[in-house]
């Protein structure tokens, strides 16, 4: 069989998708949708992920975008706009497992000192932060699924440009970063 | 044009009617996600997301 290819989607990328809500915001949603078209086709051989912190990063975007900036509308407007976001990413995520929910686990802490020292051998950002612990722990969980399934081809898909950066200077240690507002994942 | 008749119009009709349930049930809900009364600024979004 011919090795997997797994992405592993962050929120900076999925709130995109379900949340197209400008110009750039539909890129993103189309080139996410070109993923999961591939996926439909590809018999378990295209796999899409998203690391289980993410799914609460996404849910505190959902909540700004609907309550802070009310681009649903207001009171029961945004009760239900964020509702309907919620519901139609669990459903994907836990129900349907159109996207599968990669679990944080206790090895994922493991080495996560090291990519915070390696993130500061690299110039600082021009734009932008250096990477947070979440955006570690992310490219601690891909890559950890990188070495236990060596023969799968994994990338980072996100629009953080820091982790595309650091995955770009670092690519014989770490997954390919795509950054999915510049260029096409598949 | 609504995310469905995206998916039509690149699978093709008899393509799209094959489609496993869980894609079409995807895509009935993808299409009933809610509609937005205003745009927001692709700053703020950067914002929001933290990149």
């Amino acid at each position: 069989l011919a090795p997997r290819s797994v992405f592993f989607l962050d929120a900076s990328a999925l709130v995109h998708f379900f949340a197209p809500l400008g110009a750039e915001s539909r890129i993103i949603h189309n080139r996410i949708d070109r993923l999961l078209d591939a996926a439909s086709k590809s018999s378990g051989r295209f796999v899409l992920q998203i690391p289980n912190i993410c799914m609460a990063e996404c849910a505190g975007a959902f909540a700004k975008l609907c309550f802070e900036d009310r681009v649903f509308g207001a009171d029961e407007f945004a009760q239900d706009a964020y509702r309907g976001l919620r519901d139609a990413l669990l459903n994907d995520v836990s129900r349907e497992r159109i996207i599968h929910s990669y679990e944080l686990r206790r090895d994922h802490f493991i080495g996560i000192e090291d990519i915070f020292l390696k993130d500061y051998e690299l110039p600082p950002p021009r734009q932008g932060s250096r990477l947070s612990s979440h955006d570690a722990l992310i490219l601690s969980m891909a890559n950890e699924y990188r070495l236990a399934h060596p023969a799968d081809s994994v990338a980072i898909v996100t629009d953080d440009r820091r982790i595309v950066d650091f995955c770009r200077a670092f690519r014989d240690d770490f997954p390919r970063g795509v950054r999915i507002s510049t260029q096409n994942a598949v | 044009m609504t995310y469905g008749q995206r998916w039509e119009k690149r699978l093709g009709k008899a393509a799209f009617k094959r489609l496993a349930p869980k894609w079409k049930r995807h895509i009935k809900r993808m299409d009933a996600l809610p509609k937005p009364v205003k745009t927001i600024s692709a700053r703020r979004m950067h914002q929001i997301l933290g990149t």
